[in-house]
């Protein structure tokens, strides 16, 4: 089931926020990669991206996670992919590239990929 | 998936007033007092003290420990009372062990239909005039004594959105996920006011198949709402040890159970 779906799923009443979210951990598991792609596209709506900038905080404490009764695994490379992305915004930080946040920290990543996607523009 | 490919009916069951009779029906005494904790272990006092060579030293060695010679009386009562008492410890950690155990031996029988991890009803027989339809199905698990409460939503999917795929090939029916990160409360599990179970299109196409898979969700579904009730906000791990695959003796096992027990009446015609 693709990103897109689940969001779909879960904008008609089909998915509780912890269902998509526990989807989406299932699908960067198998695809790492995707992670900038989900980050983005959840951000649909703010409560729901802030939501699961939290959710990915607490992955890397590699809880465990149901869907249905079944075990969804937290992949090693995503672990490596959050953290490898955390030290970046540490890296960001200390350059100066982000101010000292007054948003709670687990905002900083998506300042961050806004920075480098709009560094004239600043962040809202 | 777009919204015109999957079929939704909801259930517009009317409210009753048997609530928790009919829970209670439904729910084995163990979760509707909030005792039961799945399989998780017991409480370390019950099991640490002593482990299994030390009990056995106690029992026959009557040489052993302080009770031999060259101590004096006092300290030969003492240390009888100090055993007696590591003695009732022991005995209390080995009731505590079987009290463990057993349902894992019980488990290792081999079962009349199935495995615990799946229906122990299959293969059902479909029926002969097709296919029922969301308020059709709920209405035949009312009248073989499933509980159905105003709160659930039940939709189903006609299989192209692929969430129950993605879920695995053998899954009929799915509600919720947690983490064991977070606790929850009833709310968390609702959609609009109501918990939506996500139906396998193809289980419409039998009766049987209805009463199980609805006996086994509502089972489950039925208990956690008795437990919400009663403690308000329930740990995500412990939900998960509760509805997890692969538990013996859990909520998810108990409720195949359920689901099993209703297509046997239906079977037998004993409505």
């Amino acid at each position: 089931m693709t990103l897109a779906a689940l969001i779909e799923a879960y904008r008609d009443g089909y998915l509780t926020r912890d269902e998509l979210f526990a989807s989406v951990t299932r699908l960067l598991s198998a695809d790492p990669g995707a992670l900038r792609t989900a980050r983005a596209a959840l951000n649909f709506d703010p409560v729901v991206g802030s939501e699961f900038e939290s959710w990915l905080q607490e992955l890397r404490d590699r809880p465990q996670i149901i869907l249905g009764g079944r075990p969804v695994p937290v992949a090693s490379a995503l672990i490596d992919a959050l953290a490898a992305e955390q030290s970046v915004v540490r890296q960001s930080v200390a350059e100066g590239w982000v101010l000292t946040p007054k948003r709670p920290l687990h905002v900083i990543p998506a300042i961050d990929i806004a920075n480098r996607a709009a560094p004239i523009s600043g962040v809202p | 998936m777009s919204t015109t490919s999957r079929a939704i009916a909801e259930t517009t069951a009317s409210a009753h007033d048997r609530r928790r009779i009919a829970v209670a029906a439904l729910v084995s005494p163990r979760t509707v007092d909030g005792a039961y904790r799945g399989d998780s272990p017991p409480p370390p006092r019950e099991l640490a003290p002593i482990d299994r060579p030390g009990i056995r030293s106690l029992t026959a060695d009557p040489n052993a420990g302080g009770a031999g010679r060259g101590c004096s009386g006092a300290a030969r009562i003492a240390s009888g009372g100090m055993r007696l008492k590591r003695l009732w410890v022991a005995l209390g950690a080995s009731v505590a062990l079987l009290r463990r155990e057993l349902p894992l031996l019980a488990r290792r029988r081999p079962r009349a239909h199935g495995t615990a991890q799946g229906s122990l009803s299959k293969p059902w027989r479909r029926n002969a005039d097709g296919r029922r339809t969301i308020l059709q199905a709920v209405e035949l698990a009312k009248r073989w004594g499933i509980v159905v409460e105003d709160d659930v939503r039940i939709v189903a999917s006609d299989g192209a959105d692929g969430y129950l795929d993605s879920l695995g090939a053998e899954v009929d029916a799915a509600y919720a996920g947690f983490t064991s990160q977070r606790s929850y409360t009833w709310d968390d599990l609702l959609i609009q006011g109501r918990i939506v179970v996500k139906l396998r299109s193809a289980v419409l196409d039998s009766d049987e198949g209805i009463l199980d898979v609805l006996g086994h969700e509502m089972h489950e579904i039925n208990a956690l709402r008795s437990m919400f009730e009663q403690r308000g906000r329930i740990p995500g791990a412990e939900l998960i040890a509760l509805a997890e695959v692969g538990r013996p003796g859990n909520l998810h096992d108990q409720a195949w159970d359920a689901g099993a027990r209703v297509v046997r009446s239906f079977r037998g015609g004993d409505q």
